[in-house]
């Protein structure tokens, strides 16, 4: 419908750079610019009071140039270049108000930002050198020349490796990359931490059009490398579904009002790849894929909308209180039918309720996971080949994909629980203490400019939600054949009672988690005097249990390579003094000679050295006064015994002595001769 | 008469320097006349050698000056090895003697003194100008006893014990070669001991006792060794540093030392001859003691704190470095050899002279009270760079032009330890870079106290050394910079001379 | 004795003689407007005879040692490339170091020792033949090591004595390799491709790949290659900043462009692939290229992380030579040209830091960014640039590096190359980015009274110091942009020699 028009920038950056505009990138580039609007015009109001206004709208409106320029690039090499300045560009939203806790979760996001970027770089590299060219439309039929037979872009060179494994590796250190931004499971930690932080505009674009970037890299792998790939297919949709899982869960312990609607992104995102990954499932079980594919691509643009609105809602809060703490903000909503009225649109909405958008996409992705299961029992499509034994094994039993459809309604449910519990906090509640100054904020909460923007993108969910074929079909046209989308478009009459079915079972389980869990077990009666007994939030999620803290920092500690590290750096520097204390020692300085007294020299020295050593050996405190060398001693005791030998000499009692000596012995001698014969 | 020429540089000076300590003059009356006069003696003689050098360019020159016994003749015979050594000695003679002039003005019994000194070059040109190893055995001897009263001149303590061992050195070395010329003469194939380009040994004769030979060879290697500093008999040549620089310079830089390596080139290349020696055990046992004494000097020398003892050390490995391309055995090694001989005579003695003016202006005598000198003494200092420059092998200077030559020399030999010695080569460069670059980098920027720093050492020198230290008079400047100027001449232009050592390792190889 | 185009004897003479004449004229020791006027002059001039020489191209015999040596010039596309790059940032660093330097004492020397180290430098790049390089890698060393002790304090002159021995001990290692090749080659004159003929070689392989490697370790003394790096964290902290920008952006470019010239116009780079020579050489630079990184990680003091990120820089370059393939080949030389740039913007910030504000550890630098702002955005392009991230340069030349490794087959080697790259990257931007982040984003309870204190709010340096950084840091990013140009030229040159 749309024909394709190309921009080239050949030159640029080594490579040069591509764009094409589609149906899906067209879409995306309507939504970004609708999103970016709403938040520019809500946060005209949002950033009144803040200081460096300048600083943040230039870097709100690069990030907006970069993530239009991923959207629409057509080769990876365009793709990553955006990618990454898109990193560092949204970096100052999170570190926007340079608050402790803000810095230390800027910090996070810029790591897990690089880090990604760094593995997907790896990726790139890998993709290149096997497939040859980064472009999408030839990346596909090269990728499938590549799984097929032993073919390679250069297959010159003793290859380290076969080809379909680099092809296997560039694709999970892509989906690394890209699953970093969009906040799938390993790598969803920053996505709790940043958006309390940033700004509220900032966190709507954040988790609504920012993730999506990661989900388009991740669509991009998916679909067009390993499109018909079962094992690819089965991976995609199990992160999906531990993700959505793992997301809810958070989503329903958080007791701050940004960080719930951070972590429903992390769920909501589970649901899209959970999408995707039933699209790479379905097209290897030789059945099209259409149903998951539109699903996925209608919970994207869902999803973006609907994040929009509760973050400007949750905005609006924070602007007025500054607090974020359900406690602290419970009962704000009463008497304000406007910020009432966009809350529940969205909440309606993401909680999948009939005749709201989000119904609309989370029926089509039950309905995929339903048909397979359909066609597993019928005894399997033609499976195509090329699966590992064990994986075969789990894509075809029939009990893994039926738990799989009940982890899908179990998690819808968590959704309705945890947006329930915040339509209640925020509008139900009463607050112990400042209720009547609440109710009183509710004339001038919102100056009119935001208001109105906030109603109006509220206004389009129900519209999309209730005339879906006209609206929703639609869309998913333009962007199904991005994810080279096959079958025949069986259109699905939403409002069937075996899709109603599906979506009242997940609100049953919501209401009922919400009674029993939230309000039972996650609010304990708090004792205020004067206000009569009320129940607050408890966070129940026990501190210590925290990824990032738990696993990635310890990880990143460098002590023992920096060991390593400066033991080789000074290791040079180790032998040329290691030769300085041993054969290029410094020769002490020659001593004068002495003639006469040596033997005093001698003695004199060794006994100094040895009233050192036993000094230092047994640690004696010194006697204050310095030791006296006992060289000077010995001279003066041997100049005394030279002296006294003189004397001795020349006496003549020393002769008569002598004598007598002589005498002694010659007596003797002539004794010995003559007797001893 | 034209022979006569051959003996006037040997006996001239001896005779001279004969009357002088027959008719002494005091120290009182010592005179710039009496100097010019003894300056005179020297340039004189150096014009002989100049003569002879001329005359024998054209034929081969011999003299033979008597007969002791039937085949011992003392003969004086100038071939083109001989006019290198003589050349040298006698344009380095002039100029030391013009430095110990000013060197000795506050020294008391001068005339004793340059008597012997004067002596000293009529022995040396004796070694150079002799024909057959007989003459060039008896002046070797008689070269220790001249330079013994100048290594006593101090009369101190360390002089007499230092003049001792020098002695028993010397005195032991020469038996050891006596031992060598003996059995040289009763294998000569031409009856006398007379040079012979390539060896005088009649080879069916020696090859038959081949060992016995070989061992003799060695023996008097290392009995020649002794005065060429080699490394089991070297102790007397750091102990003879505190005899006074001119003696210092000259003899254990140039004359004495250089004479005992030029007998190693007369034993090796012109008795013994190189085919004999190629290839022998004997060959891998005396260049085995060169490489050793090559690493051993230099690493004794970054030890050693006295200045002068330093450089002495110094001597002793570069020196080897000579005997390392004598004993390659190859015409390439001949010339390589000669070639350090040369560069390392200028070399050596521009240090040695640097040293012997710092100590007469400043009396400073170890490293680290240099520290500091090189503003006040430019010119001194700046010779003493380019020596060390040339010392270590840098480039553009002569030092790199010897240790190419060696270096080529050894690869072109092929053998397995010549490729081992030009390692040792470059490791002793290297030693020979930090002990002179250290003296030369601390004297041009002393370590001033940084700002929280106490004075440091330096500090002390540069205020203690009395302001007045100065360049030295023109006197010694001149030599000093004359040499610099041949370094760096030898280093850039070096091809002429390079072709004369090339000729004289051809034939003799 | 001197046959051949004598214009190529300028670039070199001429500073020589400037630097002599300030060193030695009394005149520019009192007067210090003579002397800076002087010395812009001539690298002005410097810069203009370097392209005019470049232009007239030819070659030049200066000197004949022996027979065998000569000393002669050589304009061919490697010289190109280095002499241009050398006159180029010679020129902007010695803008800066005019302001720069009125900070420090005895200027007339460090401008004397500068200028005879540029002159020295552009007969480095046109020398022709082994023994040329060498003369004059010698004479670099002695030449810049008085810009090393320039402040002649106590762990200076410490740093210059251990900077001259490692250097004279890489010098003479590489020595023995040069013996050996003129014992093989009679000719020494560099050939595209290598000059040693194989029935020369006949029996002495096992010599030939010992006596490369010593060159390759010797030579890399000077670019900072493992065993012989010590000298550089020493020698940079103590220059002054101007000098320690050019020992790290162009005298460790000196090291690469020997070892250049050895190993692809001498030995060839044909007997060197798959030996154990090139195995060793890959194991060298990639521990180079993560230990440099890691310890600048951990260093506190700003010089000194910068002079260990220099020695883990020069060895991607070294990485991508050690590959002996085209690609890596292009990515070792682009690389050069951006590291030379970056490193230079990042030291020459560096040093107006130091001279403005004084702080020396990165942990002082809180709220650099309201003392000095232009400053800080140029830092931090720089950063970003060396980093690597898309569009700056230092993205391009790290891309033909890994896709160079990916293609060389040479193994394990092949995939741990680029994995180590990228992992230095990470580091590098670990080492690189607090600055930025300190810098401009203070912290909220910030409130900057040592800044009010001491005035420095707005306190840029003057235009002298802040026109060169914020030209390299433009051309750290535009090159990243528009690299096509470079690229071609320097994929010619790979084409000729592999």
């Amino acid at each position: 419908m749309i024909e394709e028009m190309n921009v080239v920038l050949p030159g640029f950056c080594g490579m040069g750079l591509h764009w094409k505009l589609d149906g899906f990138r067209l879409v995306y580039v309507l939504i970004a610019v609708l999103m970016w609007g709403v938040s520019g015009a809500f946060s005209k109001e949002y950033m009144a009071h803040y200081k460096k206004k300048s600083r943040y709208y230039l870097f709100f409106w690069a990030t907006f140039a970069a993530t239009v320029g991923v959207f629409l690039s057509a080769d990876l090499y365009t793709t990553f270049i955006f990618f990454e300045i898109m990193s560092f560009t949204s970096y100052v939203w999170v570190a926007f108000d340079e608050k402790p806790e803000s810095m230390r979760a800027a910090e996070t996001y810029l790591a897990v930002a690089v880090l990604g970027g760094m593995v997907m770089l790896m990726g790139l590299f890998l993709l290149h050198h096997v497939l040859g060219t980064l472009e999408m439309d030839q990346m596909k039929e090269a990728a499938e020349k590549v799984l097929a037979g032993e073919w390679s872009a250069n297959g010159a060179g003793a290859e380290f490796a076969s080809p379909k494994a680099q092809l296997y590796a560039a694709g999970l250190l892509m989906l690394f990359g890209f699953g970093a931004k969009a906040g799938c499971f390993p790598l969803h930690i920053w996505l709790p931490k940043a958006h309390p932080v940033a700004p509220a505009p900032a966190s709507a674009l954040l988790s609504g059009i920012l993730t999506k970037a990661g989900v388009f890299g991740i669509i991009l792998v998916s679909c067009v490398m390993f499109g018909r790939d079962g094992a690819w297919g089965l991976l995609i949709t199990g992160l999906g579904l531990f993700t959505m899982f793992l997301g809810a869960l958070l989503a329903m312990f958080s007791v701050n009002l940004k960080r719930t609607l951070a972590c429903s992104s992390v769920s909501q995102i589970g649901f899209i790849l959970t999408g995707i990954g039933m699209s790479g499932v379905l097209s290897w079980a030789g059945e099209g894929n259409l149903l998951a594919v539109r699903g996925a691509f209608l919970h994207m643009v869902n999803h973006s909308l609907i994040k929009l609105v509760l973050f400007l809602c949750a905005g609006a809060v924070y602007m007025n209180l500054h607090q974020l703490h359900l406690n602290d903000v419970r009962g704000f909503g009463r008497k304000k039918p406007a910020l009432m009225f966009c809350f529940l649109m969205g909440a309606l909405g993401i909680g999948g309720i009939p005749l709201w958008n989000g119904y609309v996409s989370k029926t089509l992705l039950h309905e995929s996971i339903v048909e397979y299961i359909l066609l597993l029992e019928e005894g399997g499509g033609a499976m195509a080949a090329g699966v590992p034994q064990s994986l075969q094994a789990m894509l075809v039993s029939q009990d893994f994909w039926k738990k799989a459809e009940w982890v899908f309604l179990f998690t819808g449910g968590m959704t309705v629980a945890y947006m329930l519990k915040l339509f209640v906090a925020l509008f139900v509640d009463q607050h112990p203490k400042r209720q009547a100054e609440f109710d009183q904020m509710s004339a001038h909460y919102m100056m009119p400019l935001s208001r109105t923007v906030l109603v109006a993108a509220a206004a389009i969910l129900p519209v999309l939600g209730m005339l879906p074929g006209l609206t929703m079909n639609r869309i998913a046209d333009l962007g199904q054949e991005f994810f080279m989308a096959h079958g025949h478009a069986h259109d699905v009459h939403y409002f069937a009672f075996a899709n109603l079915k599906g979506g009242l079972i997940s609100i049953a389980i919501g209401v009922l988690l919400y009674v029993v869990v939230i309000r039972g077990w996650m609010m304990v009666p708090e004792n205020v005097e004067g206000a009569e007994k009320r129940r607050c939030y408890v966070d129940r999620w026990p501190s210590w249990l925290d990824l990032e803290n738990l696993v990635y920092r310890p990880a990143f500690k460098t002590g023992l390579l920096a060991v390593i590290c400066r033991a080789m750096d000074s290791m040079a520097d180790g032998v040329v003094l290691l030769s300085r204390k041993t054969f290029c020692r410094q020769l002490p300085e020659p001593k004068a000679h002495l003639e006469d007294n040596w033997l005093a020299h001698v003695l004199g020295g060794f006994l100094d050295r040895w009233s050192a050593l036993t000094d230092r050996v047994f640690k004696r405190e010194h006697t204050g006064q310095l030791r006296v060398s006992a060289v000077h001693r010995l001279i003066a005791r041997e100049k005394q015994m030279k002296h006294t030998g003189v004397l001795v000499e020349q006496s003549f009692s020393f002769g008569l002595m002598l004598f007598c000596i002589g005498l002694c012995l010659t007596l003797g001698y002539l004794l010995f001769v003559f007797y001893g014969s | 008469m034209s022979d006569i020429i051959l003996a006037l540089p040997v006996l001239f000076p001896l005779i001279s320097g004969i009357i002088m300590l027959i008719r002494p003059v005091r120290d009182e009356k010592w005179n710039r006349k009496q100097e010019l006069f003894i300056e005179g003696l020297v340039i004189l003689n150096s014009l002989f050698v100049a003569a002879a050098i001329a005359g024998s360019m054209s034929g081969e020159r011999r003299l033979v000056v008597f007969r002791l016994y039937s085949v011992l003749t003392v003969m004086f015979k100038l071939d083109q090895m001989g006019s290198v050594f003589a050349g040298l000695v006698a344009f380095l003679w002039p100029l030391a003697t013009l430095y110990a002039f000013e060197y000795m003005k506050h020294e008391e019994r001068k005339n004793t003194f340059f008597a012997f000194y004067t002596m000293t070059y009529g022995i040396t040109m004796g070694i150079a100008l002799s024909g057959t190893l007989v003459t060039l055995y008896l002046f070797y001897e008689m070269l220790t006893l001249v330079t013994l009263p100048l290594v006593l001149f101090t009369l101190t303590v360390e002089a007499v014990r230092a003049a001792r061992a020098y002695l028993y050195y010397s005195i032991g070395g020469a038996a050891f070669a006596f031992l060598g010329l003996i059995f040289v003469l009763g294998y000569s194939g031409i009856g006398t001991s007379e040079f012979v380009a390539g060896g005088m040994l009649d080879m069916p004769r020696a090859m038959a006792n081949r060992d016995t030979l070989l061992l003799l060879y060695v023996l008097a290697f290392f009995g020649f060794g002794v005065k060429a500093a080699l490394f089991p008999c070297y102790r007397w040549l750091p102990k003879a540093a505190v005899a006074p620089t001119p003696v210092t310079a000259l003899l254990h830089a140039v004359a004495v030392v250089k004479s005992g390596a030029f007998a190693i080139l007369r034993l090796t290349y012109f008795s013994y001859g190189a085919e004999f020696l190629r290839g022998s055990w004997a060959q891998w046992v005396v260049m085995g003691a060169a490489m050793v004494t090559i690493a051993f000097g230099s690493t004794m020398a970054v030890r050693e704190v006295h200045w002068k003892r330093r450089l002495a050390y110094s001597t002793v490995s570069n020196l080897s470095y000579i005997l390392f391309g004598a004993t390659l055995m190859t015409p390439f090694g001949l010339a390589a050899a000669l070639s350090h001989l040369v560069a390392h005579a200028f070399m050596k003695i521009c240090a040695f002279f640097c040293a012997g003016a710092v100590m007469h202006q400043s009396g400073k005598t170890y490293i680290y009270q240099l520290n500091g000198l090189g503003k006040k003494m430019p010119v001194t200092f700046a010779c003493l760079t380019i020596s060390s420059l040339s010392l270590m092998g840098i480039p553009l200077f002569a030092g790199f032009i010897s240790k190419w030559n060696l270096a080529m020399a050894a690869f072109d030999s092929g053998s397995g330890l010549g490729i081992g010695g030009v390692a040792v080569l470059l490791y002793s460069a290297l030693m020979t870079g930090i002990y002179m670059m250290t003296v030369v980098v601390r004297a041009y920027f002393p370590r001033l106290a940084g700002k929280g720093e106490k004075p440091g050492f330096d500090e002390e020198t540069a205020k203690t050394a009395s302001q007045e230290v100065t360049d030295p008079s023109w006197r010694m400047v001149v030599p000093l910079v004359i040499f610099a100027g041949a370094i760096v001449v030898i280093g850039v232009h070096s091809a002429p001379l390079m072709r004369l050592l090339m000729t004289i390792g051809g034939e003799a190889g | 004795m001197m046959e051949g185009n004598m214009i190529l004897l300028l670039p070199m003479l001429c500073p020589m003689a400037a630097g002599i004449l300030v060193l030695t004229g009394k005149v520019f020791r009192k007067n210090r407007s003579y002397l800076t006027g002087l010395s812009t002059g001539v690298l002005v001039l410097e810069a203009a005879l370097t392209v005019w020489a470049l232009a007239s191209g030819g070659s030049l015999t200066v000197l004949r040692l022996t027979e065998q040596l000569t000393i002669s010039l050589r304009v061919d596309d490697i010289s190109r490339l280095f002499a241009a790059l050398t006159a180029a940032v010679w020129l902007l660093v010695g803008i800066y170091s005019v302001a720069y330097m009125s900070h420090e004492e005895e200027e007339h020397r460090f401008f004397g020792y500068y200028l005879m180290v540029v002159g020295v430098l552009m007969a480095l790049n046109f020398s022709a033949n082994l023994i040329t390089l060498y003369v004059f890698y010698e004479l670099m060393t002695l030449t810049s090591l008085p810009l090393v002790l320039h402040e002649r304090s106590r762990e200076a002159v410490r740093a210059g004595l251990k900077y001259l021995f490692y250097s004279v001990a890489g010098a003479f290692l590489a020595l023995f390799g040069i013996f050996f090749v003129a014992g093989v080659s009679a000719d020494l004159t560099f050939t595209a491709g290598g000059i040693l003929s194989d029935e020369a070689l006949a029996g002495k392989e096992g010599l030939l790949l010992v006596s490369a490697f010593c060159m390759i370790v010797g030579f890399g003394t000077k670019a900072g290659m493992f065993p012989l790096h010590g000298w550089l964290p020493t020698a940079h902290p103590v220059a002054p900043a101007s000098a320690s920008a050019v020992l790290s952006g162009l005298i460790t470019k000196a090291g690469v462009l020997a070892i250049l010239r050895v190993v692809y116009y001498v030995i060839g780079p044909d007997r060197l692939r798959g030996t154990w020579v090139q195995t060793v050489w890959i194991l060298l630079t990639l521990v180079t290229v993560f230990m440099g990184s890691l310890l600048a990680y951990r260093e506190p003091v700003m010089k000194k992380r910068l002079a260990y990120s220099t020695v883990s820089q020069v060895s991607y370059v070294l990485f991508g030579l050690s590959l002996l393939n085209p690609v890596g080949f292009v990515g070792a030389l682009i690389h050069v040209v951006f590291h030379s740039v970056i490193k230079h913007a990042l030291f020459l910030t560096a040093g107006a830091i130091i001279v403005t504000t004084g702080w020396t550890r990165v942990e002082q630098m809180r709220g650099l960014g309201t003392v000095m702002p232009k400053t800080l955005t140029c830092y931090t392009i720089a950063s970003l640039a060396l980093i690597g991230i898309p569009p700056a340069s230092g993205f391009v030349s790290k891309w033909y590096l890994a896709s160079g490794a990916l293609s060389s087959g040479t193994g394990v080697f092949s995939w741990v190359g680029p994995a180590v790259l990228l992992v230095s990257a990470l580091l590098t931007a670990g080492y690189l980015l607090p600055l930025t982040i300190t810098g401009f984003f203070p912290g909220h309870d910030f409130k900057g009274e040592e800044i009010e204190k001491r005035k420095l709010a707005g306190k840029e340096p003057s235009w002298l110091m802040l026109e060169p950084i914020a030209v390299l840091a433009a051309a750290a990013f535009l090159f990243g942009c528009f690299p096509g140009q470079l690229i071609s030229m320097v994929q010619s040159i790979a084409a000729a020699v592999l």
